[in-house]
């Protein structure tokens, strides 16, 4: 299952953009996991890590300015901790940037987290 | 290669773009495709209780070929029965936007974008009559 993080979903912080790509990123992490490209599992889309639990998982919109690894602002998790992507470098990760597992969506959004 | 006029105008003029609240029990969400291949369509019908279906919403990731079917597709079933846009095929899809035969692809994705609706939707009334 795939979910998107109540914090990214949230309106009054989050510009509508980044709901947007989020929510894009959840139609293709859904065609993904049920073609087996992605392992069976629960992910969750959100900004970058902070308490873990899937109501909670990534910051809002504002605590995620100003970060070092706020460029590649929004990511996908696999919940377990399992590393099951490939990062940019080739490394292989629990997450990984939406732009960087999805490279379509480079072709409807910016890629950082600056608008 | 040239796309025809009904092609580029569902590309540049898509109809019923956008999405619907998956979690509404009312609504049918079909995904469809491959992320690694290109093109990725998911569709969703707003089906009323004597089964017409109300609305359609589309988005797709891919060509122009799978926009103009996904966007075709959408005016094609709205209005009608669920169980008789159950029985659109490719065909008539590739057909009305004349799709060249490297493009039969794209209106195979949107048929299966259809079942696939369909069946999510059949599956949210079986378990609510449970």
């Amino acid at each position: 299952m795939i979910t998107i993080c109540k914090n990214l979903l949230n309106k009054k912080t989050t510009p509508a953009e980044h709901i947007a790509k989020a929510q894009d990123a959840l139609i293709l992490a859904e065609a993904s996991l049920r073609r087996g490209e992605l392992p069976p599992g629960d992910y969750i889309i959100s900004y970058h890590g902070k308490k873990k639990n899937a109501d909670n998982w990534g910051m809002t919109y504002p605590e995620s300015l100003g970060k070092l690894y706020g460029k590649n602002s929004i990511y996908i998790s696999r919940m377990d901790g399992q590393k099951v992507f490939e990062s940019a470098k080739g490394n292989k990760s629990k997450h990984v940037s939406i732009m960087t597992e999805f490279p379509t969506l480079k072709d409807h959004y910016t890629y950082g987290n600056t608008l | 290669m040239r796309y025809s006029d009904k092609v580029n105008d569902h590309f540049n003029n898509p109809r019923n773009v956008g999405s619907m609240d998956r979690e509404d029990p009312s609504v049918g969400t079909g995904i469809v495709g491959a992320p690694a291949c290109g093109d990725v369509m998911q569709l969703q019908l707003k089906i009323n209780d004597q089964g017409i279906i109300e609305d359609a919403k589309f988005k797709t990731f891919g060509c122009g070929s799978a926009i103009a079917s996904s966007s075709l597709i959408t005016t094609m079933v709205k209005g009608r029965h669920f169980k008789d846009a159950e029985s659109l095929r490719n065909v008539d899809i590739a057909s009305e936007l004349e799709l060249p035969p490297h493009k039969i692809h794209c209106s195979v994705l949107a048929e299966d974008a259809i079942k696939e609706a369909i069946k999510n939707y059949k599956e949210k009334i079986a378990a609510n009559n449970r």
